[in-house]
């Protein structure tokens, strides 16, 4: 990230498109290639926009592309269209009751009016570290479904996150859909913030299954704390068939200290990031136990 | 001018038809308030962090600031000037006004916008929905605690 102010300014000026089928918009993806950007939710690329960080030749809006805003679940695996709101996941009683991770952190993104807006591919295919939904889509399992010039794919989200706001989106290629195949029983996300707007100081999830007092398929990801959002697996590794005791999340707390690499930047410091990511382990472990039931 | 940077729209703004060339770079807010001259709505931040812009489009509260005027094409646009008609005020702003929920009055257009939304699609709103609702709002003379109470003696009325 650049510099703490930056100076807002009209756009430069650029073609528009609205196009009304995904072929449509693949095609003229295509044809500008590196200058165009796609817009859903605009509430990344507006902005970025003004502070002149983007500037593209060509805008294509693709949200009056038909039956990309769905939440659903076929063949066990949960579905969510590519143009679906974080309003609408926030609202959704099927995440809610069956998804806590991914509903909780549909309640601290944004603000209101950005989440009435804010699309959940378009805050996948930003990849920010800070992002609140790649945490628990990563914990879950996720797969993206692409559309493109060459037809369909299915790519694992770990996969598709390359670096800071990079992902493996080829030029022409749009995501339709989030795929979600687990659905563990233990879910929690947390996110440690300054006021209601802000990105995360560090954001963490965990989920898990939880019999006879052991847990099994521990997933636990981390936000804000590295280049990409990371998976700590070493810490998933120790506690992966474990009792969930004061002590056993004490130790893995510690692990988590050392497979995070926090900066110091205008929300926190270092030191407190990798201070809370031993807490907020402890945190969100025993939320997800207690299984918390949101609004 | 080159036409490619521009875009005809037809859309509505408190009920009335408008149909325009808009320039593919503008955003609703600076179209709101320059072309159709409805200075209600107000530009704090510019980056969808403050809420001073917020209308209603299509039945939801958004930052108008966020969004580029053509994309609002075929949409039905509430601002606050579109709540009170010829004498008459919107129950909305006379709850803010009995609990003088306002200073400077800057960021209240805003809040009223968000709050219009709120309470149009749940009327039932508790006080922790109205915190959700209004949480990206900033309000610089801090009238945050007046806006609150404005609603709980709504609630308290209610009853």
């Amino acid at each position: 990230m650049s510099s703490v102010v930056s100076f807002i300014k009209q756009p430069k000026e650029f073609e528009y498109f609205a196009l009304s089928s995904l072929e449509e918009a693949s095609k003229i993806l295509l044809a500008y290639g590196e200058n165009a950007h796609i817009l859903a939710g605009g509430t990344d690329v507006v902005p970025n926009m003004k502070r002149g960080r983007l500037s593209p030749k060509s805008i294509v809006n693709i949200k009056r592309i038909p039956n990309l805003s769905y939440i659903h679940i076929e063949d066990s695996i949960l579905k969510i269209g590519a143009l679906t709101t974080i309003e609408d996941i926030r609202k959704s009683s099927l995440l809610r009751d069956n998804y806590q991770a991914l509903h909780m952190a549909s309640e601290v993104m944004g603000t209101q009016n950005i989440r009435n807006v804010a699309t959940i591919a378009g805050n996948v295919c930003r990849a920010s570290p800070a992002s609140d939904m790649i945490p628990p889509l990563m914990a879950l399992g996720a797969n993206l479904k692409i559309f493109g010039p060459d037809g369909e794919r299915i790519v694992p989200l770990e996969d598709f996150l390359v670096g800071p706001e990079k992902t493996q989106l080829r030029i022409g290629e749009i995501v339709t859909e989030i795929r979600v195949p687990k659905q563990p029983k233990k879910q929690a996300f947390l996110k440690l913030k300054r006021v209601s707007h802000d990105l995360a100081k560090i954001n963490i999830c965990a989920v898990f299954d939880y019999a006879e007092n052991r847990c099994s398929n521990i997933r636990i990801t981390v936000g804000s704390v590295a280049p990409k959002v990371v998976r700590v697996k070493r810490t998933e590794e120790f506690l992966e068939g474990k009792e969930l005791n004061d002590e056993v999340i004490e130790a893995a707390g510690r692990i988590v200290q050392t497979e995070i690499s926090p900066i110091t930047d205008i929300r926190s410091t270092a030191d407190y990031r990798r201070k809370m990511g031993k807490v907020l382990l402890k945190r969100v472990i025993k939320t997800a136990l207690e299984r918390r039931v949101a609004r | 001018m080159n036409t490619k940077f521009y875009t005809d729209i037809s859309f509505k703004v408190n009920g009335k038809q408008h149909r325009l060339k808009a320039k593919n770079n503008w955003t609703l807010l600076k179209l709101l308030r320059d072309n159709l001259g409805l200075t209600g709505t107000k530009r704090g931040c510019d980056t969808g962090d403050c809420g001073a812009c917020t209308v209603i489009m299509d039945g939801k509260a958004c930052h108008s600031c966020l969004i580029l005027a053509p994309d609002i094409d075929g949409k039905e646009i509430t601002t606050i000037e579109g709540l009170s008609v010829d004498e008459s005020i919107d129950p909305i702003q006379e709850m803010f006004m009995n609990g003088g929920a306002y200073q400077c009055g800057f960021c209240i257009p805003g809040m009223i916008m968000s709050s219009k939304a709120l309470l149009a699609e749940n009327p039932d709103a508790t006080l922790a929905d109205v915190k959700r609702a209004l949480d990206g709002h900033l309000c610089r003379c801090g009238t945050y605690n007046q806006v609150l109470n404005a609603f709980a003696v709504r609630e308290s009325n209610e009853k």
